[in-house]
């Protein structure tokens, strides 16, 4: 099917698709030492001060838990879920840890319980979910996610059409029809595009990961 | 392989269709090679999107914690049962099936008991009494889950919410949707009076004569016709306001604060005070407000809660600081209800950002009574209220604020003291020429008047009475009297009424917003 959808007035004419994705992985404004005094504020009464651990680590939390195969609203109600789970365990929490890597454990094994759940309807997502499980192992491991740093630096070496085409898709979440419209392109050669896209991302992934 | 691709874009990149996703499955138990290909090539697509930036979730997350924090029970209890279907499907209880059949059995003992109980009791009370138990009193309330009526509530009976419980006021529209856990009395004496112990709940409440008051162990909101909600903590008090108007204080303190729509209000060690979603402390809503920046179209609606619209006599010029007065211009419009407002707090603010102008002068506060910026009055010889400039003697130069206080005694009618036109005055010195100042003069008849500049206290007054004999038909004026006389001449930027008495940390507030 060629799309006919009308262009909505937001995609800006100039290029293909304005890149406005900040791609940047700066690691959380709070310092341990900070998130330790802070935790001890919040275990002493002060609840309200739960709130700075919130907006320091909630990049953190997402960049663990989306894009796991299940919608981004479910991602999003599990980022959310992870800082109240660890608010009700706070008490757990040993000064000195990284507050970072104990917050990102509670959400791993929020994710693995919400794909087991996503996962139990069919045989190829129970295939995904295991693929998705080395990974998450691997990313615990080395406690943090190499794979998605090479994957932004990967993103970075696109052409800029092939770049806003992955920002319209992925973060902007406009519709293929839309894409393809924008490019002038039929819906069958966008979704190959992007496929295309993947592809080379894929690739570029592991090799960094070979030799990073 | 190349069917792999076309189900995979299907399934990577839009919702696969159930014939899409049967294929797939196929695949998967017929082709692990090409089921990991397309498992590697999704995971690129998928992990895409924790690039982008993450949606913000402080707000749900303090929310939800809040409402945990709200009951009051030990905290690994209350995470591991609290229930919040807008943010955490997670969260409900898990019970083993041993746990339920165990749970299932103590029930059933517990509803005997309780049966047993209940009909022993009936029995003693027939017996004791005989004739007086059909009498029961008339509930104040019920109980009501689902829109299903679950028992009547009587005076002064201490309630212990379950989930999606609420409480409905007998004889009025309004509903209390209460929190798990929440504990709540009820009485009504002159008015509906709630007492919440502990706990948090969401109020619809109808338009009301009478207030309700909602009292917690830190102080009270006092409520006519609104949807807010309250939650009540060890530490503190919170309420949010949905709708409408209420008013938050600490038993024994001043007026506290009034919080409207989308307001967020406080009461902590022993203060109430609005607040910020960041909990940084807000300005106060003022009733009336003004701001002749806007220019002549928007700068002379009302930006306050009464939408009150200036008439204009004159020709005063207008530029992006604000309205320049010439002395001979004029802008009005009735008041009532906000001097309805005042008189029932017995308390007024009046903040103006000015630029006096040495014109101004040439008013003897003793002799012709001051150049009028602002007031609520009838003409140069009655008045509820009016801020002015003038002189004193030879060269002093003044603010003169007069305020209708208190009554007169019988037969004392001579000037200075004429309380229908808010005489004495209370005069300070203090006028910055050609400058921008921030003004604010608050009256209480519990505290007594402050005049502000810029913040500093400049001048203050003793109380003397409240604001009985204020009439409701005076106009407000900027820019001269009622009648036109006694122009002021100077710049004026914004002009805000309140219904209470600002404190010296709420003016420092407005001054620092106005900067």
């Amino acid at each position: 099917m060629v799309a006919t959808a009308p262009i909505p007035e937001s995609l800006e004419p100039s290029g293909i698709f304005p890149v406005t994705w900040p791609f940047e992985l700066e690691r959380p404004s709070m310092e341990p030492l900070q998130a330790d005094a802070v935790v001890a504020g919040v275990l002493s009464g002060d609840i309200e001060r739960y709130q700075e651990l919130v907006e320091a680590y909630q990049r953190d939390v997402w960049r663990v838990v989306a894009g796991r195969g299940y919608s981004q609203d479910t991602a999003r109600e599990l980022v959310q879920q992870t800082f109240v789970e660890g608010y009700c365990h706070l008490a757990r929490y040993q000064p000195g840890r990284d507050f970072r890597v104990w917050l990102q454990g509670i959400a791993r094994n929020l994710v693995r319980k919400e794909l087991r759940t996503w996962a139990h309807r069919s045989r190829h997502r129970e295939s995904y979910r295991a693929h998705l499980e080395t990974l998450i192992q691997e990313e615990q491991d080395a406690e943090g996610d190499p794979r998605l740093e090479a994957l932004a630096t990967c993103r970075e070496s696109l052409d800029a059409e092939s770049r806003s085409v992955i920002d319209a898709f992925y973060h902007e979440g406009r519709s293929l029809e839309a894409i393809a419209a924008r490019l002038g392109r039929s819906l069958v050669a966008a979704k190959q595009l992007l496929w295309r896209i993947r592809g080379q991302l894929r690739h570029c992934v592991e090799l960094r990961m070979r030799h990073p | 392989m190349k069917r792999c691709v076309a189900l995979g874009l299907a399934a990577a990149d839009q919702a696969p269709t159930p014939a899409e996703e049967a294929e797939l499955d196929a695949i998967a138990s017929s082709d692990p090679g090409a089921i990991r290909e397309y498992c590697e090539l999704r995971v690129i697509g998928d992990r895409l999107h924790a690039l982008a930036p993450p949606p913000d979730v402080t707000d749900a997350v303090m929310a939800a914690i809040w409402a945990l924090e709200a009951h009051d029970v030990q905290r690994e209890f209350r995470c591991a049962n609290h229930r919040d279907p807008g943010t955490d499907r997670h969260l409900r209880v898990r019970r083993s099936q041993s746990q339920r059949l165990r749970l299932r059995r103590r029930m059933r003992l517990g509803i005997w008991a309780v049966a047993a109980a209940v009909c022993l009791g009936i029995g003693l009370a027939w017996w004791t009494f005989p004739g007086e138990g059909t009498e029961a009193p008339e509930p104040l309330a019920h109980l009501v889950r689902d829109g299903r009526v679950l028992r009547p509530v009587a005076a002064d009976e201490t309630i212990v919410a379950r989930s999606g419980e609420s409480l409905r006021l007998r004889g009025e529209a309004s509903t209390f949707t209460l929190e798990p856990v929440t504990q709540l009395r009820l009485s009504r004496s002159d008015g509906w009076r709630l007492v919440l112990e502990t706990g948090a709940m969401e109020a619809e409440v109808a338009a009301q004569d009478r207030d309700l008051l909602i009292t917690t162990p830190h102080g009270g909101v006092r409520v006519l016709g609104t949807r807010f909600a309250v939650a009540c903590t060890r530490q503190a008090t919170e309420v949010r306001v949905h709708e409408g108007r209420v008013r938050v204080a600490v038993f024994g303190g001043d007026a506290g604060v009034v919080a409207a729509d989308g307001d967020h209000a406080r009461i902590v060690d022993g203060i109430a005070r609005l607040v910020r979603k960041d909990g940084t402390p807000a300005p106060p809503r003022p009733r009336v407000r003004f701001d002749f920046r806007l220019g002549p179209e928007a700068g002379l609606h009302d930006q306050g809660e009464y939408g009150l619209s200036l008439t204009l006599a004159g020709s005063p010029q207008w530029d992006a600081q604000g309205l320049r007065f010439d002395g001979r211009s004029l802008l009005s419009t009735p008041a009532a209800s906000f001097i309805h407002a005042c008189k029932a707090t017995n308390e007024v603010s009046l903040v103006v950002r000015i630029r006096p102008e040495t014109a101004s002068f040439g008013f003897d506060v003793d002799k012709l009574g001051s150049a009028r910026i602002v007031g609520l009055s009838k003409s140069t010889s009655a008045r509820n209220l009016t801020l002015g400039q003038g002189e004193v003697g030879a060269g002093g130069h003044v603010y003169a604020m007069r305020v209708r206080r208190g009554i007169m005694p019988e037969g004392r009618r001579d000037p200075p003291h004429l309380p229908e036109n808010g005489l004495p005055a209370y005069v300070h010195t203090g006028v910055v020429l050609e400058q921008w100042v921030h003004l604010a003069a608050t009256y209480s008849a519990s505290a007594g008047y402050r005049l502000y500049r810029d913040g500093t206290l400049i001048g203050e007054g003793p109380a003397a009475g409240g604001f009985e004999a204020w009439e409701d038909a005076f106009p407000l004026h900027i820019g001269a009297e009622a009648g036109g006389e006694r122009g002021w001449t100077g710049r004026i930027a914004t002009m805000a009424l309140y219904d209470r008495a600002l404190s010296a940390t709420q003016v420092a507030i407005l001054v620092r917003e106005a900067r």
